[in-house]
């Protein structure tokens, strides 16, 4: 059997040529393998070649990625790999993020399989694990041999034109995706075996992972809130009649924010709902029973808060997507704060 | 801070400062009172947001509406 041709990426530090001080080293390529290659390709066990090395400095990478990913892919094509291995990166954030790109393109330009390794909290992880297979590694190069040994193991498999199995089996960091499998005995006998396992205090694997939701500090109280500013917000798809910019009733793809105005309530026939997951009977007989415009403007005039912001901001949660979701409340609290706005009344159904 | 009938969600999200709504199809009102007392009631909820807002907290915490 022929070998399998592998080419490696490596940093300006793992190739021996320095540190901080060459991170501007340009990309560059040599034939063999240099530096963690040497074990790799021990590791790799005869099965394949490690036919060349292609190293950039991390800095060089980050001041100019679009430019340097094409050269270094430019490099890494003369090689004619089977398979790319970039790394391991461990936590380091700008090789991180130079290892998952060269896969990244390697595998949609080249169209050859390319695989990385870093430290599951690096920085490149959250940008390119849907679209690169990373093996996870010891947030320091203390994990080199164990990376490398993992790195190996399936670079063989995907460098014989080999797909991968589940990332929980085959011990890389999962991509998101979906694949069938045949399972032993029905979803309802494995559900109770799941149940009999908690109830003995057995451990078992949920099938269906539970998300994970970011824990975010909380702001500083309003010292003063006689002098606030606040904007009323709301995922109960409280939209004009006539829903003009067709806000989803389920799983909503946007959010939109609509004038208060002077509006000293919200009056009935003004609103309708766009929202499949509650009874809107209640909201339509009296707007404010979302959003409480009334009392909020009671406040204001009483002097205890200082002003309402004269838009609100909409979406509907209904089988809200949690990533899509966070994008919105990320860009309706920019907005927010570009408008100088102190608080925030959320109001959730 | 956030209003929803919801409260034990919000708090699992991570929702900093929560205060308790009435029912997740009227967070912010009572269909059950005079139209006087629901607005009342409202302005007391709308109060209690409001000094949630200016009380510091270090993890999520729920408000309870006053009496």
């Amino acid at each position: 059997m022929t070998k399998v041709r592998v080419v490696h990426y490596l940093n300006q530090f793992f190739a021996g040529i320095g540190g901080e001080d060459k991170a501007g080293t340009p990309p560059s390529a040599r034939p063999g393998p240099v530096g963690p290659g040497v074990a790799l390709e021990q590791a790799l066990g005869g099965a394949a070649e490690v036919v060349g090395t292609v190293v950039c400095g991390d800095g060089r990478f980050a001041d100019d990625m679009d430019e340097t990913a094409g050269a270094l892919l430019t490099l890494i094509e003369r090689f004619a790999p089977d398979v790319v291995i970039a790394g391991p990166a461990f936590s380091s954030g700008r090789y991180g993020l130079a290892c998952a790109r060269v896969c990244h393109d390697v595998a949609t330009m080249l169209g050859r399989s390319a695989i990385t390794a870093m430290h599951p909290e690096n920085a490149a992880v959250e940008s390119y694990r849907r679209d690169v297979v990373i093996v996870p590694t010891a947030p320091s190069a203390l994990g080199m041999n164990d990376a490398l040994r993992a790195l190996a193991r399936l670079a063989l498999k995907l460098g014989r034109g080999g797909a991968l199995g589940p990332a929980a089996d085959e011990g890389y960091l999962p991509r998101g995706r979906r694949l069938n499998v045949r399972a032993e005995g029905s979803a309802s006998s494995r559900a109770l075996d799941m149940l009999l396992a908690r109830l003995r205090h057995a451990p078992f694997v949920s099938e269906v992972p539970l998300p994970r939701y970011d824990r975010v500090p909380p702001p500083p109280p309003i010292a003063e809130a006689a002098r606030m500013r606040l904007a009323l917000v709301t995922e109960s798809g409280l939209v004009p009649p006539g829903n003009p910019d067709r806000l989803e009733w389920v799983r909503a793809s946007k959010w939109l924010k609509y004038p208060i105005g002077a509006r000293r309530h919200l009056a009935v026939g003004d609103y309708e709902v766009a929202h499949g997951g509650y009874d809107a009977g209640f909201a339509l007989e009296d707007p404010n029973r979302l959003l409480p415009l009334d009392a909020v403007r009671e406040l204001e005039r009483r002097g205890e808060i200082g002003a309402v912001l004269d838009d609100y901001y909409v979406t509907c949660g209904n089988h809200g997507i949690l990533s899509q979701m966070a994008m919105h409340a990320r860009e309706i609290a920019a907005d927010l704060r570009a408008r100088k706005v102190d608080a925030v009344l959320l109001v959730a159904t | 801070m956030t209003v929803t009938s919801l409260a034990s969600v919000a708090l699992k999200v991570g929702a900093n400062r929560v205060v308790r709504g009435a029912r997740f199809s009227h967070p912010c009102g009572q269909p059950a009172l005079a139209p006087a007392d629901e607005r009342a009631w409202r302005l007391g909820l709308v109060r209690a947001a409001v000094a949630a807002l200016g009380t510091s907290v270090s993890e999520p915490t729920l408000f309870e509406l006053p009496g």
